[in-house]
Protein backbone atom coordinates (compact mmCIF):
# COMPACT_ATOMS: atom_id res chain seq x y z
CA UNK A 1 0.00 0.00 0.00
CA UNK A 2 2.64 2.75 1.05
CA UNK A 3 4.95 1.83 -1.97
CA UNK A 4 2.19 2.06 -4.16
CA UNK A 5 1.66 5.44 -3.31
CA UNK A 6 5.24 6.57 -3.28
CA UNK A 7 5.11 5.26 -6.61
CA UNK A 8 2.21 7.70 -7.32
CA UNK A 9 4.33 10.17 -6.06
CA UNK A 10 7.39 9.87 -8.13
CA UNK A 11 5.21 10.10 -11.32
CA UNK A 12 3.80 13.54 -10.37
CA UNK A 13 5.95 16.62 -9.03
CA UNK A 14 4.77 18.49 -6.40
CA UNK A 15 2.08 21.29 -7.40
CA UNK A 16 4.30 23.72 -6.12
CA UNK A 17 7.61 22.91 -8.51
CA UNK A 18 5.18 24.80 -10.99
CA UNK A 19 6.10 28.11 -10.71
CA UNK A 20 2.93 30.77 -11.35
CA UNK A 21 3.70 32.78 -7.56
CA UNK A 22 5.00 36.28 -7.54
CA UNK A 23 8.91 37.06 -8.01
CA UNK A 24 9.02 33.05 -8.83
CA UNK A 25 12.44 33.58 -11.05
CA UNK A 26 13.87 34.28 -7.61
CA UNK A 27 11.87 32.52 -4.84
CA UNK A 28 11.76 28.62 -5.36
CA UNK A 29 9.41 28.03 -2.63
CA UNK A 30 7.91 29.53 0.37
CA UNK A 31 6.75 27.20 3.35
CA UNK A 32 5.38 27.62 6.95
CA UNK A 33 5.29 25.30 10.15
CA UNK A 34 3.45 24.82 12.78
CA UNK A 35 4.78 22.73 16.22
CA UNK A 36 1.60 21.54 17.95
CA UNK A 37 1.19 19.31 20.78
CA UNK A 38 -1.59 17.05 22.09
CA UNK A 39 -2.97 17.37 26.13
CA UNK A 40 -2.29 14.21 27.96
CA UNK A 41 0.22 13.19 25.56
CA UNK A 42 4.04 13.34 26.76
CA UNK A 43 6.15 14.65 24.24
CA UNK A 44 7.83 12.50 21.83
CA UNK A 45 11.45 12.67 23.60
CA UNK A 46 9.89 11.15 26.75
CA UNK A 47 7.19 8.67 25.59
CA UNK A 48 7.44 4.52 24.40
CA UNK A 49 7.46 3.29 21.03
CA UNK A 50 3.51 1.91 22.02
CA UNK A 51 2.30 5.09 23.56
CA UNK A 52 3.50 6.94 20.02
CA UNK A 53 1.78 4.15 17.93
CA UNK A 54 -1.53 5.04 20.13
CA UNK A 55 -1.30 8.79 19.52
CA UNK A 56 -0.76 7.96 15.66
CA UNK A 57 -3.76 6.77 15.69
CA UNK A 58 -5.99 8.60 17.20
CA UNK A 59 -4.26 11.44 15.33
CA UNK A 60 -4.63 9.81 12.26
CA UNK A 61 -8.54 9.41 12.48
CA UNK A 62 -8.88 13.01 13.19
CA UNK A 63 -7.12 14.23 10.69
CA UNK A 64 -8.14 11.78 7.92
CA UNK A 65 -11.42 12.56 8.98
CA UNK A 66 -10.76 16.92 7.56
CA UNK A 67 -11.95 17.65 4.01
CA UNK A 68 -8.26 17.92 2.13
CA UNK A 69 -6.76 14.17 3.30
CA UNK A 70 -10.11 12.58 2.61
CA UNK A 71 -8.08 11.07 -0.60
CA UNK A 72 -4.40 12.12 0.87
CA UNK A 73 -1.45 10.14 1.81
CA UNK A 74 -0.85 8.28 4.67
CA UNK A 75 2.22 6.92 5.25
CA UNK A 76 4.04 5.11 8.12
CA UNK A 77 7.72 4.95 8.59
CA UNK A 78 7.61 1.38 9.51
CA UNK A 79 6.14 0.51 5.92
CA UNK A 80 8.56 2.20 4.24
CA UNK A 81 12.28 1.60 2.31
CA UNK A 82 15.36 3.58 3.45
CA UNK A 83 15.28 4.89 -0.35
CA UNK A 84 11.95 5.96 0.16
CA UNK A 85 12.34 7.77 3.01
CA UNK A 86 15.11 9.27 1.79
CA UNK A 87 12.52 10.22 -1.62
CA UNK A 88 10.01 12.10 0.89
CA UNK A 89 12.80 13.95 3.00
CA UNK A 90 14.48 14.88 -1.24
CA UNK A 91 10.53 16.32 -1.40
CA UNK A 92 10.51 18.04 2.00
CA UNK A 93 7.96 16.72 2.90
CA UNK A 94 9.58 15.00 6.08
CA UNK A 95 12.31 15.45 7.68
CA UNK A 96 15.41 13.57 8.27
CA UNK A 97 14.61 13.26 12.03
CA UNK A 98 10.88 12.00 11.44
CA UNK A 99 12.60 8.92 9.03
CA UNK A 100 15.21 7.65 11.05
CA UNK A 101 14.44 8.27 14.65
CA UNK A 102 11.84 6.29 15.42
CA UNK A 103 9.15 3.56 13.49
CA UNK A 104 6.25 5.16 15.09
CA UNK A 105 6.31 8.41 12.73
CA UNK A 106 4.29 8.91 10.00
CA UNK A 107 2.93 11.44 7.82
CA UNK A 108 -0.28 12.61 6.04
CA UNK A 109 0.21 14.60 2.73
CA UNK A 110 -2.76 15.93 0.78
CA UNK A 111 -2.77 14.64 -2.40
CA UNK A 112 -1.05 18.10 -4.41
CA UNK A 113 1.50 17.98 -1.70
CA UNK A 114 0.39 21.45 -0.72
CA UNK A 115 0.49 20.09 3.41
CA UNK A 116 2.18 17.65 5.02
CA UNK A 117 1.60 16.76 8.26
CA UNK A 118 4.28 14.95 10.19
CA UNK A 119 3.34 12.90 13.26
CA UNK A 120 5.24 11.94 16.17
CA UNK A 121 8.46 14.02 15.13
CA UNK A 122 9.84 16.36 18.07
CA UNK A 123 6.24 17.56 18.49
CA UNK A 124 3.62 15.18 17.96
CA UNK A 125 2.65 17.25 14.89
CA UNK A 126 4.33 19.51 12.40
CA UNK A 127 2.52 20.68 10.43
CA UNK A 128 3.77 22.28 7.12
CA UNK A 129 2.64 24.27 4.20
CA UNK A 130 4.46 25.02 0.63
CA UNK A 131 4.44 27.17 -2.51
CA UNK A 132 6.21 28.02 -5.31
CA UNK A 133 6.89 32.10 -5.14
CA UNK A 134 6.90 34.53 -2.67
CA UNK A 135 3.07 33.51 -0.67
CA UNK A 136 3.64 33.53 2.54
CA UNK A 137 0.36 34.95 3.57
CA UNK A 138 -1.63 32.55 0.73
CA UNK A 139 0.28 29.76 2.41
CA UNK A 140 -0.85 30.76 5.96
CA UNK A 141 -4.15 31.15 5.01
CA UNK A 142 -4.75 27.15 3.79
CA UNK A 143 -2.59 26.14 6.72
CA UNK A 144 -4.25 27.98 9.60
CA UNK A 145 -7.56 26.51 8.21
CA UNK A 146 -5.65 23.07 8.42
CA UNK A 147 -4.47 24.17 11.87
CA UNK A 148 -8.54 24.87 13.32
CA UNK A 149 -9.52 21.93 11.88
CA UNK A 150 -6.81 19.68 13.81
CA UNK A 151 -7.47 21.87 16.99
CA UNK A 152 -10.90 21.87 17.24
CA UNK A 153 -10.80 17.51 17.05
CA UNK A 154 -7.49 16.97 18.96
CA UNK A 155 -7.13 19.31 21.79
CA UNK A 156 -3.88 21.47 21.76
CA UNK A 157 -1.25 22.17 24.68
CA UNK A 158 -1.32 25.73 25.11
CA UNK A 159 -0.57 28.06 27.81
CA UNK A 160 -1.58 31.72 28.11
CA UNK A 161 2.05 32.98 28.31
CA UNK A 162 3.87 30.32 26.45
CA UNK A 163 1.11 29.95 23.64
CA UNK A 164 1.25 26.56 21.95
CA UNK A 165 3.96 24.16 23.89
CA UNK A 166 6.68 22.63 22.53
CA UNK A 167 9.15 20.16 23.31
CA UNK A 168 12.32 22.65 22.51
CA UNK A 169 12.22 26.20 24.32
CA UNK A 170 12.84 27.93 20.30
CA UNK A 171 9.73 26.85 19.10
CA UNK A 172 6.93 28.09 21.97
CA UNK A 173 4.95 30.74 21.06
CA UNK A 174 3.28 30.48 18.28
CA UNK A 175 5.28 27.69 17.18
CA UNK A 176 5.63 28.66 13.93
CA UNK A 177 8.47 29.05 11.11
CA UNK A 178 8.19 30.98 8.08
CA UNK A 179 10.58 30.05 5.64
CA UNK A 180 11.62 31.23 1.93
CA UNK A 181 13.96 29.30 -0.36
CA UNK A 182 15.51 32.08 -2.78
CA UNK A 183 18.43 31.88 -5.45
CA UNK A 184 20.82 34.90 -5.57
CA UNK A 185 23.30 34.10 -8.15
CA UNK A 186 24.25 37.49 -9.21
CA UNK A 187 24.50 38.62 -5.07
CA UNK A 188 26.87 36.20 -5.05
CA UNK A 189 28.93 37.07 -8.16
CA UNK A 190 29.13 40.53 -6.93
CA UNK A 191 30.28 39.43 -3.31
CA UNK A 192 26.89 41.37 -1.86
CA UNK A 193 25.81 38.41 -0.43
CA UNK A 194 28.42 38.22 2.84
CA UNK A 195 26.86 41.14 3.86
CA UNK A 196 24.00 40.92 3.92
CA UNK A 197 24.07 37.71 5.68
CA UNK A 198 25.39 39.39 8.02
CA UNK A 199 22.78 41.79 8.27
CA UNK A 200 20.34 39.12 8.14
CA UNK A 201 21.67 37.82 11.34
CA UNK A 202 21.23 40.75 13.22
CA UNK A 203 17.44 40.84 12.73
CA UNK A 204 17.49 37.39 13.66
CA UNK A 205 16.56 35.44 10.41
CA UNK A 206 18.16 32.13 10.32
CA UNK A 207 20.41 31.46 6.93
CA UNK A 208 20.74 27.66 5.70
CA UNK A 209 21.16 25.68 2.57
CA UNK A 210 19.17 23.97 0.07
CA UNK A 211 18.55 21.16 2.30
CA UNK A 212 17.93 22.84 5.08
CA UNK A 213 19.56 22.46 8.63
CA UNK A 214 22.79 21.78 8.56
CA UNK A 215 23.77 21.92 4.82
CA UNK A 216 26.15 23.93 3.15
CA UNK A 217 25.05 26.76 0.40
CA UNK A 218 24.95 25.03 -3.01
CA UNK A 219 23.66 26.02 -6.58
CA UNK A 220 23.47 30.14 -4.85
CA UNK A 221 20.05 28.66 -3.02
CA UNK A 222 19.64 29.90 0.55
CA UNK A 223 16.86 29.36 2.96
CA UNK A 224 16.12 32.20 4.94
CA UNK A 225 13.57 31.29 8.03
CA UNK A 226 12.19 33.73 11.01
CA UNK A 227 13.45 32.55 14.48
CA UNK A 228 11.71 34.33 17.02
CA UNK A 229 8.02 32.61 17.95
CA UNK A 230 7.13 34.46 21.21
CA UNK A 231 5.75 37.89 21.48
CA UNK A 232 4.76 38.36 17.75
CA UNK A 233 1.75 37.32 16.18
CA UNK A 234 2.02 34.93 13.41
CA UNK A 235 0.94 37.74 10.48
CA UNK A 236 3.47 39.53 11.92
CA UNK A 237 6.19 37.56 12.02
CA UNK A 238 4.92 36.61 8.41
CA UNK A 239 4.95 40.09 6.92
CA UNK A 240 8.68 40.66 8.73
CA UNK A 241 10.11 37.51 6.41
CA UNK A 242 7.61 38.67 3.52
CA UNK A 243 9.12 42.40 3.65
CA UNK A 244 12.50 40.96 4.28
CA UNK A 245 12.52 38.21 0.94
CA UNK A 246 11.20 41.32 -1.20
CA UNK A 247 14.28 43.74 -0.26
CA UNK A 248 16.49 40.72 -1.13
CA UNK A 249 14.71 39.96 -4.42
CA UNK A 250 14.80 43.41 -4.86
CA UNK A 251 18.90 43.51 -4.62
CA UNK A 252 19.24 40.20 -6.23
CA UNK A 253 17.83 41.81 -9.56
CA UNK A 254 19.98 45.08 -9.30
CA UNK A 255 22.73 43.19 -9.15
CA UNK A 256 21.44 41.12 -11.95
CA UNK A 257 21.25 44.51 -14.08
CA UNK A 258 24.87 45.74 -12.64
CA UNK A 259 26.47 42.23 -14.14
CA UNK A 260 24.70 42.76 -17.51
CA UNK A 261 25.80 46.21 -17.79
CA UNK A 262 29.43 45.59 -16.51
CA UNK A 263 30.16 42.09 -17.89
CA UNK A 264 27.72 41.27 -19.95
CA UNK A 265 29.79 38.85 -23.06
CA UNK A 266 30.85 37.27 -19.53
CA UNK A 267 28.01 36.30 -17.98
CA UNK A 268 26.51 35.01 -21.24
CA UNK A 269 29.41 32.72 -21.34
CA UNK A 270 29.05 31.57 -18.70
CA UNK A 271 25.72 30.79 -18.87
CA UNK A 272 26.06 29.45 -22.34
CA UNK A 273 28.51 26.97 -21.05
CA UNK A 274 26.60 25.42 -18.30
CA UNK A 275 23.99 24.71 -21.25
CA UNK A 276 25.70 23.13 -23.06
CA UNK A 277 27.52 20.87 -20.32
CA UNK A 278 24.29 20.41 -19.46
CA UNK A 279 22.85 19.25 -22.89
CA UNK A 280 26.16 17.14 -23.39
CA UNK A 281 27.60 15.69 -20.39
CA UNK A 282 27.34 11.82 -19.85
CA UNK A 283 28.00 11.80 -16.36
CA UNK A 284 27.01 14.55 -13.76
CA UNK A 285 27.40 14.43 -10.04
CA UNK A 286 24.63 16.43 -8.05
CA UNK A 287 26.83 19.22 -7.13
CA UNK A 288 27.95 19.46 -10.71
CA UNK A 289 24.16 18.97 -11.89
CA UNK A 290 22.85 21.62 -8.91
CA UNK A 291 25.46 24.23 -9.91
CA UNK A 292 24.81 23.84 -13.98
CA UNK A 293 21.03 24.57 -13.18
CA UNK A 294 21.83 27.16 -11.17
CA UNK A 295 23.50 29.37 -14.09
CA UNK A 296 20.67 27.89 -16.22
CA UNK A 297 17.96 29.18 -13.76
CA UNK A 298 19.62 32.59 -13.99
CA UNK A 299 20.01 32.46 -17.41
CA UNK A 300 16.14 31.92 -18.02
CA UNK A 301 15.79 34.81 -15.33
CA UNK A 302 17.89 37.07 -17.55
CA UNK A 303 16.07 36.22 -20.64
CA UNK A 304 19.27 34.86 -21.89
CA UNK A 305 17.43 31.40 -22.63
CA UNK A 306 14.60 31.04 -24.03
CA UNK A 307 13.78 27.60 -24.23
CA UNK A 308 13.99 26.65 -21.35
CA UNK A 309 11.20 27.06 -18.75
CA UNK A 310 11.56 27.50 -15.26
CA UNK A 311 9.07 24.97 -14.30
CA UNK A 312 11.66 22.51 -16.08
CA UNK A 313 14.05 23.86 -13.82
CA UNK A 314 12.25 23.69 -10.85
CA UNK A 315 11.36 19.95 -11.67
CA UNK A 316 15.11 19.34 -12.43
CA UNK A 317 16.15 20.50 -9.11
CA UNK A 318 13.62 18.22 -7.15
CA UNK A 319 14.50 15.18 -9.53
CA UNK A 320 18.23 14.73 -9.69
CA UNK A 321 18.27 13.60 -6.28
CA UNK A 322 19.91 10.29 -5.42
CA UNK A 323 15.93 8.49 -4.19
CA UNK A 324 14.22 10.53 -6.90
CA UNK A 325 16.62 9.27 -9.72
CA UNK A 326 16.66 5.50 -8.25
CA UNK A 327 12.59 5.54 -7.71
CA UNK A 328 11.99 7.36 -11.48
CA UNK A 329 14.26 4.16 -12.98
CA UNK A 330 13.16 1.88 -10.57
CA UNK A 331 16.60 0.70 -9.23
CA UNK A 332 19.23 0.73 -7.00
CA UNK A 333 22.09 2.13 -8.10
CA UNK A 334 25.77 3.03 -7.10
CA UNK A 335 27.71 6.40 -7.40
CA UNK A 336 28.59 6.19 -11.00
CA UNK A 337 24.85 4.67 -12.27
CA UNK A 338 23.68 7.40 -10.44
CA UNK A 339 25.54 10.08 -12.09
CA UNK A 340 25.08 8.21 -15.49
CA UNK A 341 21.27 8.09 -14.83
CA UNK A 342 21.40 11.72 -13.68
CA UNK A 343 23.42 13.25 -17.01
CA UNK A 344 20.38 10.91 -19.01
CA UNK A 345 17.41 12.54 -16.79
CA UNK A 346 18.79 16.14 -17.15
CA UNK A 347 18.66 15.29 -20.73
CA UNK A 348 15.16 14.35 -20.92
CA UNK A 349 13.84 17.07 -19.51
CA UNK A 350 15.64 19.64 -21.39
CA UNK A 351 14.39 18.24 -24.40
CA UNK A 352 10.74 18.98 -23.94
CA UNK A 353 8.84 22.07 -25.31
CA UNK A 354 9.92 24.55 -22.83
CA UNK A 355 6.06 24.76 -21.60
CA UNK A 356 7.09 21.86 -19.94
CA UNK A 357 4.16 20.28 -20.93
CA UNK A 358 5.23 16.99 -19.65
CA UNK A 359 3.27 15.94 -16.37
CA UNK A 360 5.01 12.30 -16.47
CA UNK B 1 -3.42 12.83 38.85
CA UNK B 2 -5.10 14.77 41.46
CA UNK B 3 -3.38 16.01 44.53
CA UNK B 4 -2.33 13.46 47.06
CA UNK B 5 -2.74 15.81 50.18
CA UNK B 6 -5.83 17.95 49.16
CA UNK B 7 -7.38 16.01 46.34
CA UNK B 8 -8.86 19.22 45.00
CA UNK B 9 -5.70 20.71 42.45
CA UNK B 10 -3.76 18.95 39.73
CA UNK B 11 -1.14 16.84 41.64
CA UNK B 12 1.91 18.13 38.87
CA UNK B 13 4.78 18.13 41.17
CA UNK B 14 6.60 14.91 42.29
CA UNK B 15 7.82 14.58 45.85
CA UNK B 16 9.94 12.23 47.47
CA UNK B 17 10.04 11.91 50.87
CA UNK B 18 12.51 9.46 52.77
CA UNK B 19 10.36 7.92 55.58
CA UNK B 20 11.49 4.81 57.76
CA UNK B 21 14.94 4.98 55.49
CA UNK B 22 11.96 4.44 52.28
CA UNK B 23 11.36 6.56 49.50
CA UNK B 24 7.50 7.11 49.49
CA UNK B 25 6.59 9.21 46.25
CA UNK B 26 3.47 12.30 46.35
CA UNK B 27 2.33 13.89 43.76
CA UNK B 28 1.43 17.23 45.16
CA UNK B 29 -0.04 20.42 43.85
CA UNK B 30 1.69 23.74 43.93
CA UNK B 31 -0.85 25.12 47.23
CA UNK B 32 0.44 22.18 49.28
CA UNK B 33 3.89 22.29 48.27
CA UNK B 34 3.78 25.89 49.67
CA UNK B 35 1.99 25.05 52.94
CA UNK B 36 4.70 22.01 53.32
CA UNK B 37 6.75 24.77 53.75
CA UNK B 38 8.03 25.28 50.43
CA UNK B 39 8.00 28.88 49.32
CA UNK B 40 5.90 29.32 45.93
CA UNK B 41 7.69 30.25 42.83
CA UNK B 42 6.21 33.59 42.85
CA UNK B 43 8.15 34.33 46.48
CA UNK B 44 10.55 37.48 45.45
CA UNK B 45 13.04 37.61 48.30
CA UNK B 46 16.41 36.23 47.95
CA UNK B 47 16.06 33.96 50.13
CA UNK B 48 12.39 32.73 48.42
CA UNK B 49 14.45 32.86 45.46
CA UNK B 50 16.83 30.26 46.86
CA UNK B 51 13.85 28.80 48.12
CA UNK B 52 12.51 28.56 44.96
CA UNK B 53 15.85 27.01 43.25
CA UNK B 54 15.29 24.52 45.57
CA UNK B 55 12.43 23.46 44.75
CA UNK B 56 12.81 23.26 41.30
CA UNK B 57 15.79 21.29 41.66
CA UNK B 58 13.83 18.72 44.00
CA UNK B 59 10.72 18.35 41.41
CA UNK B 60 9.90 15.83 39.37
CA UNK B 61 7.49 15.97 36.67
CA UNK B 62 4.36 13.57 37.52
CA UNK B 63 3.50 13.15 34.03
CA UNK B 64 6.74 12.34 32.27
CA UNK B 65 9.19 11.67 35.00
CA UNK B 66 11.78 14.56 34.05
CA UNK B 67 13.87 16.41 36.33
CA UNK B 68 15.33 19.79 35.49
CA UNK B 69 18.73 17.88 35.59
CA UNK B 70 17.29 15.99 32.32
CA UNK B 71 15.94 19.27 31.22
CA UNK B 72 19.11 20.91 31.31
CA UNK B 73 20.98 18.02 29.63
CA UNK B 74 18.81 17.65 26.92
CA UNK B 75 17.55 21.28 25.91
CA UNK B 76 13.97 20.25 25.72
CA UNK B 77 10.98 19.49 27.35
CA UNK B 78 9.18 15.80 28.37
CA UNK B 79 5.65 16.97 28.18
CA UNK B 80 3.06 20.20 28.49
CA UNK B 81 3.43 19.25 32.20
CA UNK B 82 7.00 20.04 32.52
CA UNK B 83 6.00 23.70 31.87
CA UNK B 84 4.11 24.25 35.05
CA UNK B 85 6.63 22.05 36.74
CA UNK B 86 9.27 23.92 36.04
CA UNK B 87 7.62 26.94 35.06
CA UNK B 88 9.97 29.93 37.34
CA UNK B 89 12.74 27.99 35.89
CA UNK B 90 11.26 28.50 31.75
CA UNK B 91 10.53 32.08 32.28
CA UNK B 92 14.10 32.88 33.17
CA UNK B 93 14.90 30.42 29.68
CA UNK B 94 12.41 32.43 27.75
CA UNK B 95 13.48 35.67 28.92
CA UNK B 96 17.24 34.97 28.16
CA UNK B 97 15.62 33.07 24.13
CA UNK B 98 12.67 35.70 23.67
CA UNK B 99 12.97 38.65 25.74
CA UNK B 100 10.54 39.23 28.55
CA UNK B 101 7.72 38.66 25.95
CA UNK B 102 4.43 36.86 26.30
CA UNK B 103 2.19 34.57 23.83
CA UNK B 104 0.23 36.86 20.93
CA UNK B 105 -1.23 35.23 18.44
CA UNK B 106 -3.51 32.46 17.42
CA UNK B 107 -4.94 31.01 20.17
CA UNK B 108 -6.57 27.06 19.68
CA UNK B 109 -10.29 26.30 19.29
CA UNK B 110 -11.49 23.86 21.47
CA UNK B 111 -14.80 22.75 20.19
CA UNK B 112 -16.56 22.52 16.56
CA UNK B 113 -18.76 25.66 17.08
CA UNK B 114 -15.82 27.97 17.27
CA UNK B 115 -14.67 26.49 14.41
CA UNK B 116 -17.46 27.18 12.71
CA UNK B 117 -17.71 30.77 13.75
CA UNK B 118 -13.94 31.45 12.85
CA UNK B 119 -14.57 30.05 8.99
CA UNK B 120 -17.62 32.02 8.52
CA UNK B 121 -15.85 35.14 9.61
CA UNK B 122 -12.97 34.13 6.93
CA UNK B 123 -15.65 33.70 4.12
CA UNK B 124 -17.32 37.49 5.16
CA UNK B 125 -13.80 38.65 5.13
CA UNK B 126 -13.36 37.00 1.69
CA UNK B 127 -16.76 38.58 0.79
CA UNK B 128 -15.69 42.28 1.94
CA UNK B 129 -12.14 42.20 0.12
CA UNK B 130 -14.36 42.08 -2.82
CA UNK B 131 -17.09 44.33 -1.94
CA UNK B 132 -14.20 46.94 -1.45
CA UNK B 133 -12.51 46.32 -4.67
CA UNK B 134 -16.11 46.85 -6.48
CA UNK B 135 -16.21 49.92 -4.34
CA UNK B 136 -19.32 48.73 -2.99
CA UNK B 137 -19.36 50.49 0.53
CA UNK B 138 -22.82 50.08 1.71
CA UNK B 139 -22.63 46.36 1.41
CA UNK B 140 -18.52 46.30 2.89
CA UNK B 141 -20.77 48.53 5.86
CA UNK B 142 -22.97 45.62 6.43
CA UNK B 143 -20.03 42.23 6.17
CA UNK B 144 -18.18 44.79 8.72
CA UNK B 145 -20.77 44.63 10.92
CA UNK B 146 -21.50 41.35 10.38
CA UNK B 147 -17.79 40.13 11.14
CA UNK B 148 -18.24 42.51 14.38
CA UNK B 149 -21.05 40.00 15.63
CA UNK B 150 -19.02 37.01 14.81
CA UNK B 151 -16.15 37.99 16.36
CA UNK B 152 -18.40 38.85 19.90
CA UNK B 153 -19.95 35.70 19.28
CA UNK B 154 -16.69 33.87 19.47
CA UNK B 155 -15.75 35.65 22.25
CA UNK B 156 -19.59 34.50 24.35
CA UNK B 157 -18.24 30.73 23.83
CA UNK B 158 -14.78 31.22 25.44
CA UNK B 159 -16.55 31.59 28.92
ZN1 LIG C 1 -2.90 20.01 46.95
ZN1 LIG D 1 7.01 16.53 32.05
Amino acid sequence: MNSEIIKKMVRKPSAWVDPKGPFAEIVFSSRIRFARNIQGHKFSISSTENEKKILFDELTEDITAIELFKDGYVLRMEDLSSIEKEFLVERHLVSFDLCFESDMGGAIIDKNERVSIMINEEDHLRIQGFADGLQMFEVFDFLNLVDDEIGARASYSYDKDFGYLTACPTNIGTGMRASALVHLPALVITREIEKIIRKLKTKRVLVRGLYGEGTDIKGNFFQLSSSASLGKSEENIISIVTEIVKEIVEKERNARETLMKNAQMQIEDKIWRAYGLFKYARLLTSDEAINLSSALRLGVGLGVIRDVALKQLNKLLVYIQPAHLQLVYERKMDNYERDRMRARFVKEILSLDSKGSNDG
Amino acid sequence: MMCEICGAEEGQIKYTKVINGEKVEFFICRNCAKEKGFQTPDAVSAEGRREEEKIQRDAVCAMCGWKLTDVEKKGKFGCANCYEVFRPYIRNLLNKLHGKAKHKGKVPILDEKKLLIRKRIREVKEELDVAIKKEQYQLAAKLRDRIETLSLKMEESDE
